[in-house]
């Protein structure tokens, strides 16, 4: 990550630091409690009809979801809510927002795919992300950067991230 | 003596479960009811009457899995079933046979209900028609897209039926076919194994002879508990919304709304005249827009693959549907979002909304399943409407009557609906 705003910075690029707003802090919780409410019923006939094909992550995961009170699920959304209607507060006098992708490198496990920290409470927000190589970690496996914008302004974090992604590869 | 299909859903499940009635019975019952009307109603795209007989011995032999155990259902076409023919209205998916419940399918067996079979829809819910008549005059449009379900409850077929509904597809043939509809707050009930219309918009109801009835098959669908109905402090404070549509009211409904507001008002309720927030002025637009936007969109395989095999209506839905710049959508949808923060405004001193569930009754003729105009615009908000018979018109046809609630506040809007029905019925 460094070494990445450090490219971007000498291509010309003004980095601020910023903070989520307040609301953000229960992002993470919301975000998981909606997808395993919602993971469960999506997966309704599967979880009734033939549960013995599911595997045992997903059946420890989006299980617990069955018995998941209605009033936590409405609950998350309100956060959900929240949250998206404060995003917007964090671009003013930015142009995009730049995150991680991942933890790291991919893990050198095939059990586990990676964890979803840095992604999940843009997705409940449901703004648009990309995310561009270039750059590399100490295994020499990819690191991408991630950049972020405001909800329905898609084309210009995809003209932000052609733009990092042309510094960071150059 | 009441044929056990003429019981409520929360009675015939009462009865098997004191042991008076099995559902096996109920089920014969069901298909008895089916083979006398079927003909002239025609409400059934799928019946396989051995395969519902064996799950309700099934239902029989286990103990009761939720509070609606043995009730069978009809399930609006639109929607999967696994080893049941599922056609979507449309003669592209003849035969077809999908692997997988639906969700709300898989949801309604595990709490021990039966599928009775799958009901006539409109193409893909959209416009052109099926087969289905109004039950109570066979000349008339049971209204659609869910025509199957409301023509099957409203003539004790089935005490309950699945619908769907994108502009006004669960409410009006309810109300046109003299049942209760009731369309949830929008994502609600999951929608894994429905084909989709318009992503933003389609939402999962019931139909029903009874408000609790619905209340509680409604919350089996959602994956939710079911529980009682709130009590009301008293008679409820209603706001008459005439609704940005009442340039097409027709007699009956004008006069059917004017007499269920002096039924109430006698009954107790606090009845006042409701404005909607500015922004409803678009409203209308706004879901024509993102349903013809998204339509033309959800279809692009059959638009693509099969295009002679759809109506001509709804090729012409696709063509204006592929017309509308993404903008256009996009204001759409920013409108969408302007109605639904601003509807709270209007609830300042009511409880719930009162609005005319069609323009009155249903139309003469099978072409035209009638005018979403009485509803596009709660469905584009997700707010929870019911609608519950007790008037009918000139025509002895029944009139419906709307009740409208803020989006989440489904069980209060139920209460309210179940209250006034009552009133109506009575």
């Amino acid at each position: 990550m460094n070494e990445g705003l450090e490219r971007l910075r000498t291509a010309g690029a003004q980095i601020v630091e910023r903070e989520l707003p307040k609301s953000f802090d229960e992002a993470g919780d919301a975000h998981n409690v909606v997808m395993v409410y919602e993971g469960y019923r999506s997966l309704a006939w599967e979880f009734l009809a033939r549960s013995d094909q599911l595997s045992d992550a997903i059946k420890e995961y989006t299980g617990p979801g069955r018995d998941m009170p209605r009033e936590r699920y409405d609950w998350a959304r309100r956060v959900q809510a929240t949250c998206r209607a404060e995003f917007y507060q964090m671009f003013l006098g930015i142009d995009v927002v730049l995150t991680p992708a991942a933890p790291g490198e991919a893990p050198g496990d095939l059990s586990f795919t990676g964890s979803p920290v840095f992604n999940r409470i843009w997705t409940l927000l449901g703004v648009p992300c990309v995310t561009v190589p270039g750059l590399q970690g100490p295994r020499g496996l990819p690191i991408g950067m991630q950049a972020v914008g405001p909800a329905g302004h898609a084309a210009a974090v995809l003209g932000a991230a052609h733009w990092i992604h042309n510094a960071l590869t150059r | 003596m009441t044929e056990p299909c003429d019981m409520s859903a929360l009675e015939a499940a009462k009865a098997i479960s004191d042991g008076h009635l099995t559902s096996e019975a109920l089920v014969r019952s069901c298909l008895s009811r089916i083979e006398t009307r079927e003909p002239e109603v025609g409400a059934w795209s799928a019946l396989d009457a051995d395969a519902a007989l064996a799950e309700a011995r099934l239902r029989d032999a286990a103990p009761a899995a939720g509070p609606l155990h043995g009730v069978p259902v009809g399930v609006k076409d639109v929607i999967d079933t696994a080893g049941l023919t599922t056609s979507y209205g449309s003669p592209i998916y003849d035969g077809h046979r999908p692997f997988a419940d639906a969700s709300c399918v898989a949801l309604l067996r595990a709490a021990g209900m039966v599928v009775l079979g799958k009901t006539v829809t409109t193409e893909f819910a959209n416009r052109h028609p099926g087969r289905t008549r109004n039950p109570h005059n066979p000349a008339h449009t049971p209204g659609g897209s869910s025509s199957g379900s409301a023509a099957a409850v409203a003539c004790g077929m089935v005490p309950l039926g699945i619908g769907t509904q994108t502009g006004g597809s669960v409410i009006r043939p309810s109300a046109y076919c003299g049942v209760v509809g009731f369309k949830p707050t929008y994502g609600r009930v999951p929608r894994t194994g429905l084909k989709f219309l318009s992503e933003s918009l389609d939402t999962i109801g019931v139909m029903a002879r009874t408000v609790p009835d619905a209340a509680a098959f409604a919350a089996i669908l959602e994956g939710t508990a079911v529980t009682a109905l709130p009590e009301l402090q008293g008679p409820p404070r209603i706001g008459i919304c005439r609704s940005p549509a009442w340039a097409e009211i027709e007699r009956e409904g004008e006069a059917a709304l004017r007499d269920a507001s002096a039924r109430l008002r006698e009954a107790g309720a606090i009845i006042s005249e409701v404005n909607l927030p500015r922004p409803f002025e678009e409203a209308p637009n706004a879901q024509m827009t993102i349903m013809a936007y998204e339509g033309a969109r959800e279809l692009a395989a059959e638009r693509e693959q099969n295009w002679d095999q759809l109506s001509p209506a709804l090729r012409q839905s696709i063509v204006e549907g592929l017309g509308i710049s993404r903008e256009r959508y996009d204001k759409a949808r920013s409108t969408q979002a302007a109605c639904r923060s601003s509807l709270s405004d209007a609830f300042g001193r009511i409880d719930v909304i009162m609005t005319p569930a069609a323009p009155g009754e249903a139309p003469l003729g099978l072409g035209s399943t009638g005018s979403a105009s009485f509803n596009r615009i709660w469905t584009l908000i997700g707010a929870p409407c019911v609608t519950v018979p007790g008037l009918s018109g000139k025509r002895g046809l029944p009139v419906g009557t709307q009740f409208v609630g803020l989006p989440g506040q489904a069980a209060y809007t139920l209460a309210c609906a179940h209250w006034a029905h009552a009133v109506l019925a009575g």
